[in-house]
């Protein structure tokens, strides 16, 4: 994903987060989703290749692009819970709820429920039944229409909708939700005349980005600060098992598909496999930015058919007061630098603020300016183009980060 | 436990000996159970209406072969003794995964008993140590089920989980080398049966009522990680590889890797038809048309 498409899916998803924000505040709402599945998406990769996606999206009307995954739903335990589904596209889909044991005429299987047709919509309707993580993907032709995109996250909180992990379960400062999948370029440029014998996917996605572009996703990566907990909400939509190292951070299993586990466990070395989901918490074990390492494994031998990235930025615990101030923002050097192709920053705040990245060349002309939502940490990457997309020349660039009365500015240099 | 010679005549005195030692050691409700199994090649028919060519082993020494091997069904106590014939031109063994027999080897056209003691319910695995994973990933390969007698569960259910490659088969068939380092399977089973022809087996397709308490033992005859996601429930996992776990987990996808087995109660708390069936949806397809593949229903009565 481009730097420059962060503010569009920022709106989308913020009004969205009001929308169950302002749905979910009483105990036990009727919550009402709307969804359409849309088949004229399209996503470009990190190494700039776009590829045709098919999805759903927040709404009722029929304009707009797909997300891929489609938006995460967030509801309350004991909710009522009625997604209305349109289908705005030539093909059959459903939403089939994956782990929350709907009942059958909402379980969004063809063979056993029904398809909602081209133009056709239907009202999915269940009662949350456990605080945990679960899924949402179509469950028509399955074997393609999860590999174009069809398929997203069901968060489910506790009945009070507190942080916790579920009622009476541990409490978390932050939470992240990541879904697993690949993609095979045959199968997305051949659909339904595809070989579905022959599995060689091409790109190993989280969260939909894949490479350098999982790290500039501030929705998947993340900041600690202090003793803070981040609960990670895993979950593999993909075919391939996933295998996650945290090495430098201290992790907890606590639930597996939306269930409290009996005895929590160690989360280094866990494997996701497809449809599993498993809820972590995460804290920090030293200060640093600390990388969880993911790998796709091949579902005969094990090795390793590709992997990913997400950093997660570690501050110090303060010993100082000032340390806490509202909005002290901290820039780490360049990275790489000098660099080629994009040069990443990782950034702490001590409040969410917005930040104002400029960057300048050395005669203090503006080649490029972006504005991002800072929680509380993530990784900022410049892609080393101008704000029309051309690639930078060589040189010494200067990056500003500007929040409220806080201006960091760091140097780095672009070698092509 | 596997115990095997190398020589007819001491095999002869070996299982005289355990069956007498065996016989004075187990409490008077084990019995000796005898069971035959043939290795044998012949053709598969598949749900798309092909036919490949595998080994397998069968209960019957001439006539059509099943994609698996029989289940082994045994109680607790019980002591197996296998008769195993090699009708096939190469060595095969007999092993049951995490029992014993992983040395096992019989020669080509002759025969071999081995006695396994079961001394406690469970779920494993079967198949061929010789020239793994090739002769195991042409068929070689089932499930073992020792029951429990005072379990009490309305009913019980077993799903042998399996792949079959066509580029293994045939190549085999022809003599030529197998390349075991690639492996693209391009069929899956559930004992033995895809798709649709799954629900005429009534081991497989689970039939319930809400309320009961039904066992489903699980094991994976094939050579990749299967993912099982339940539709409807979420079930407890008791047991893993035939060792029952310290504290039931509930699921509603479990991972299966190679070799492995897992026993689950489902409790159904609603009626319905809903499908479980693999996450790793490459194995819901027969030749690559979905859903033909590793795909089984429940169906609860009210």
């Amino acid at each position: 994903m481009r730097i420059s498409e962060y503010a569009r899916r920022l709106v989308s998803i913020a009004a969205a987060v009001i929308a169950f924000t302002a749905a979910t505040a009483a105990l036990a709402a009727d919550v009402h989703i709307y969804m359409t599945a849309r088949m004229m998406g399209s996503m470009t990769l990190s190494d700039g290749r776009t590829v045709a996606t098919w999805g759903f999206r927040l709404g009722s009307g029929m304009g707009g692009a797909p997300q891929v995954p489609g938006p995460v739903l967030q509801v309350n335990q004991g909710d009522h819970v009625y997604i209305h589904f349109q289908n705005f596209s030539p093909m059959d889909h459903t939403i089939h709820l994956h782990g929350l044991d709907v009942d059958q005429a909402n379980d969004g299987v063809p063979q056993t429920s029904f398809a909602v047709p081209m133009m056709g919509s239907y009202t999915y309707e269940f009662i949350a039944p456990h605080a945990g993580s679960y899924n949402y993907h179509c469950h028509v032709d399955t074997i393609l229409h999860l590999q174009m995109g069809m398929y997203g996250a069901i968060n489910v909180l506790p009945p009070d909708g507190s942080n916790h992990a579920w009622d009476g379960g541990p409490a978390f400062d932050l939470e992240r939700t990541w879904v697993t999948a690949e993609l095979d370029l045959v199968w997305n440029q051949q659909q339904s005349a595809a070989d579905f014998t022959v599995y060689e996917p091409d790109y190993f996605l989280v969260n939909g980005r894949d490479g350098g572009d999982v790290h500039a996703d501030p929705y998947t990566s993340f900041g600690l600060v202090g003793a803070d907990t981040a609960l990670l909400r895993l979950s593999n939509m993909g075919y391939l098992p996933v295998r996650y190292d945290f090495a430098a951070l201290w992790t907890e299993v606590v639930a597996s598909d939306g269930r409290p586990l009996p005895e929590s466990f160690d989360a280094d070395g866990l494997v996701v496999a497809p449809g599993e989901r498993y809820d972590v918490l995460v804290r920090a074990a030293a200060p640093g930015v600390a990388s969880v390492g993911l790998e796709y494994l091949d579902l005969y031998d094990g090795t390793v058919r590709g992997a990913a990235s997400v950093p997660v930025i570690v501050s110090g615990v303060p010993t100082d007061v000032n340390d806490f101030l509202a909005g002290a923002l901290t820039v780490s050097a360049g990275s790489p630098s000098p660099f080629a192709g994009s040069v990443s920053f990782a950034i702490t705040m001590q409040a969410p603020g917005s930040v104002v990245i400029g960057v300048f060349d050395v005669r203090g002309r503006r080649v490029r300016e972006f504005e991002m939502q800072v929680e509380s940490g993530m990784i900022v990457t410049w892609d080393g183009r101008d704000e029309d997309g051309r690639e930078a020349p060589n040189g010494v660039y200067h990056v500003r980060f500007h929040s409220g009365s806080d201006v960091v500015t760091r140097k780095v240099l672009h070698v092509r | 436990m596997s115990r095997r010679s190398e020589s007819s005549r001491d095999r002869t005195f070996l299982v005289i000996a355990l069956t007498l030692l065996i016989a004075s050691a187990m409490p008077a409700a084990s019995a000796v159970v005898s069971e035959t199994l043939y290795i044998r090649s012949g053709q598969l028919s598949t749900v798309d209406g092909r036919t490949l060519p595998a080994l397998c082993y069968t209960s019957t020494a001439t006539g059509s072969i099943s994609p698996m091997g029989p289940a082994l069904t045994l109680t607790a106590g019980d002591v197996l003794s296998l008769t195993v014939h090699n009708q096939d031109d190469a060595a095969h063994g007999f092993e049951i995964v995490g029992v014993g027999g992983g040395n096992s080897s019989v020669s080509p056209w002759s025969a071999q008993t081995f006695e396994f003691e079961f001394p406690e319910p469970g779920t494993w695995l079967y198949r061929d140590p010789v020239g793994y994973p090739l002769n195991a990933g042409l068929g070689l390969a089932g499930a073992v089920e020792v029951l429990d007698p005072a379990s009490g569960y309305d009913d019980e259910f077993l799903w042998l989980l399996s792949e079959h490659s066509e580029d293994w088969m045939t190549a085999h068939e022809r003599g030529d080398p197998v390349d075991t380092s690639v492996y693209r399977p391009n069929y899956f089973t559930i004992n033995g049966a895809s798709g649709g022809d799954i629900g005429l087996d009534p081991r497989a397709h689970l039939v319930g009522h809400v309320g009961d308490r039904l066992l489903i033992r699980v094991v994976n005859g094939g050579l990749q990680l299967h993912s099982l996601h339940f539709h409807g429930y979420h079930v407890q996992v008791i047991a893993r590889n035939g060792i029952d776990l310290a504290a039931p987990i509930e699921k509603d996808t479990i991972a299966i890797p190679t070799g492995q087995t897992a026993e689950f109660v489902l409790e159904p708390h609603q009626p319905g038809v809903f499908p479980v069936h693999d996450h790793v949806v490459l194995s819901v397809t027969a030749n690559g048309v979905y859903p033909m593949g590793m795909i089984v229903f429940t169906e609860i009565q009210p």
